[in-house]
């Protein structure tokens, strides 16, 4: 018990590797799913088409053969990145794949009428965009952004398998160490359900916050897949 | 607008045409800029209300101006509370679109665009998806806005009574063709156009 | 040279093998996920309370918790209990409970899409419970949920890869292994990347088609 609880301070550090992995990909992901999801919305084909092959890209593989794949090509191009700057990318453009489409299927599903709306008022297209569009878009993605919020926190793992100390690869460590597998697992399981849910609860809040219906904490609980 | 375009013909506002710039003695298609510019005499409100939910009702009004007319935010806020104590709903100020009800959305909606000060409204059926209830509070916003001599305002709209005691001319169209243009007085009572008795008869049983 | 083409096309036809077991782990899984997905959503469904909250409480335990951990508890922790799993079990085991897990969400979408009045009408006509759902709900909840289902399905195919850390010789394993023997990383994982895109484009275009379709029928 004692030789378990001492290797506690290891498991903290991969946490705090983990959210670091998280909040920097979460960055990423959110520029790159609002500029990506934007441009195949309403941008000219010369530039949508390649975007859409990029997201294609991303889809199409699974985050672990991304991961391996830039860990071991991108030196060969000449482009030497950290394995946590190339986990931050790689994770970042994944996930953030998935948040264009939702961006997208946001904007589109923006009533017509609010552009007829924005345009009768006098907005230019820009203004419509910037103050009518994005503000209700971000608001129908909210709940599918949470849920690829999580998906991101799920991926983090993978990273390990590209030598970066976060909290799972610190926790096979401390396995190897102590030989404490099923508590050392359960444990790092327990960490990552609590986290999940925290990111859960802070965009319900947010959601609630947004849209100030009451209807909305009723049917909360159970964020969809 | 740009809402639809034009396949052919011209559209004139005020010996001005809309959709075209004048060169020497030639029309040509007009640039966006121009378009912009002309079309902010221009107002329009809609069948489905087209409120911004994200906003509450003032901000609603006032973001218009400020956007796009740079006016100042206490200007906008002056002029948006005194639109909507026209309207009757200058109480529900902070409140947000989904609290009101079909008519009170419409009335704001008609506030929000007068913020913009038009010169010519455009209301595209605006009673038809009311309640039958509700339909009298907008009719009475229109009533007191058709006795201001500086606003145009052209209504498509099924209430043939408000037609017949507020407008100046009355318009009648099938498939996109004008059937007949009269006065009321004359266009309800006798018209010149078979058609046109034809559709009086089955609306308005007390007509001849 | 940092790419070989010779060595690429060299590689295929081993790497064709491990794909064989990718599909073989798929299969296994999605048999997994679709009974476990179909169990969970009727749980949830449940007039027992009991019942109802525990089948949230497992689906949200694994919809939470990376597959990774998953997979590491099933094949590293499960001993020091007794129980020892042969790596593709634990394979399947891990990838068949996570993605059954967001396949009861597509469950419960599809049959809360059953209009109320089948419900009733099934009710009236004396069905009997079995007889309600196997005759009536289900016939018609599953042929929308198929486009949803099968994108789970895709996306096991895709996140099968990651079994190569328990050493199972699928796809992105034996590129690896090929990797460590001749230090030619790029051509393998690229080809595997390849043969995944392979596969994934046309199944997913296929999906959409199939998505579309049945939107048009249920006007």
């Amino acid at each position: 018990m004692e030789k378990f609880l001492s290797y506690v301070p290891l498991l903290i550090e991969g946490l705090k590797v983990t959210l670091a992995i998280f909040t920097c990909a979460l960055v990423v992901a959110t520029l790159f799913a609002i500029v990506a999801g934007t441009v195949r919305f309403s941008g000219p084909k010369w530039l949508s088409r390649p975007v859409a092959a990029l997201v294609e890209f991303f889809r199409g593989t699974s985050c672990f053969v991304q991961l391996f794949w830039c860990f071991y090509a991108l030196p060969l191009f000449g482009l030497t990145l950290t394995p946590f700057m190339t986990s931050v990318i790689v994770l970042g453009l994944n996930v953030g794949s998935f948040g264009s489409e939702v961006v997208r299927g946001a904007l589109e599903a923006v009533p017509k009428g609010q552009i007829e709306a924005a345009r009768a008022l006098n907005y230019s297209p820009l203004k419509s965009f910037l103050h009518i569009l994005m503000p209700q878009a971000m608001r129908i993605a909210i709940r599918p952004a949470a849920n690829l919020m999580v998906d991101l926190l799920k991926l983090t793992p993978l990273t390990s398998l590209v030598t970066v100390n976060e909290l799972t690869r610190n926790a096979m460590v401390m396995r190897n160490q102590t030989g404490s597998t099923l508590g050392t697992l359960l444990c790092i399981f327990a960490v990552y359900f609590l986290l999940s849910s925290l990111i859960y609860f802070v965009m319900n809040r947010l959601e609630v916050h947004f849209i100030h219906r009451k209807a909305v904490r009723a049917a909360s609980t159970r964020v969809a897949a | 607008m740009t809402l639809e375009s034009i396949q052919s013909g011209s559209v004139w506002i005020d010996g001005k045409p809309l959709w075209h710039e004048v060169r020497g003695d030639q029309l040509h298609p007009a640039s966006e800029k121009y378009l912009h510019e002309r079309r902010r005499r221009l107002g329009m409100v809609f069948q489905s209300f087209n409120l911004f939910p994200h906003l509450t009702v003032l901000e609603n009004i006032t973001q218009p101006q400020r956007l796009n007319f740079k006016r100042p935010r206490r200007d906008a806020e002056d002029r948006a509370m005194e639109l909507l104590e026209m309207v009757g709903l200058a109480h529900k100020a902070r409140a947000w679109p989904e609290e009101l009800s079909g008519g009170q959305k419409q009335r704001v909606a008609i506030a929000r665009t007068l913020g913009m000060d038009p010169e010519i409204l455009l209301f595209d059926e605006i009673t038809s998806a009311l309640d039958p209830e509700l339909v009298d509070e907008v009719l009475n916003v229109l009533r007191r806005l058709s006795e201001r001599p500086d606003l145009t305002m052209l209504l498509v709209t099924h209430e043939m009574s408000f037609a017949r005691e507020f407008s100046d001319r009355v318009i009648f169209m099938e498939s996109g063709k004008i059937i007949e243009d009269a006065p009321p007085e004359r266009l309800f009572v006798n018209p010149a156009q078979e058609r046109t008795r034809q559709f009086l008869r089955k609306i308005l049983p007390h007509t001849r | 040279m940092i790419w070989n083409t010779d060595f690429a096309i060299s590689i295929l036809p081993k790497l064709l093998k491990g794909l064989l077991i990718t599909l073989q782990a798929t299969a296994g899984g999605t048999l997994l996920a679709l009974v476990l997905g179909l169990v969970l959503a009727l749980s949830a469904r449940s007039g027992s309370v009991l019942l109802a909250r525990s089948a949230y409480g497992v689906t949200e335990l694994l919809r939470r918790t990376p597959l990774l951990v998953h997979l590491y508890l099933l094949f590293f922790a499960l001993p020091e209990i007794g129980i020892v799993l042969p790596r593709l079990t634990a394979g399947i085991l891990a990838l068949g409970l996570h993605t059954g897990s967001y396949m009861a969400a597509v469950y419960q979408s599809g049959i809360d899409a059953v209009p109320k009045g089948q419900w009733e009408a099934a009710q009236a006509l004396g069905y009997s419970r079995f007889d309600k759902w196997t005759r009536i709900i289900l016939p018609q909840a599953i042929p929308m949920m198929i486009p949803s289902l099968g994108n789970y399905v895709l996306l096991m195919f895709k996140e099968s890869a990651i079994l190569s850390v328990i050493a199972v010789p699928e796809a992105m394993q034996t590129a690896m292994s090929i990797g460590n023997q001749t230090y030619r990383y790029f051509e393998a994982v690229t080809v595997v990347g390849l043969l995944y895109l392979a596969i994934s484009l046309p199944v997913a275009a296929a999906l959409r088609a199939l998505e579309t379709r049945l939107a048009v029928t249920r006007q």
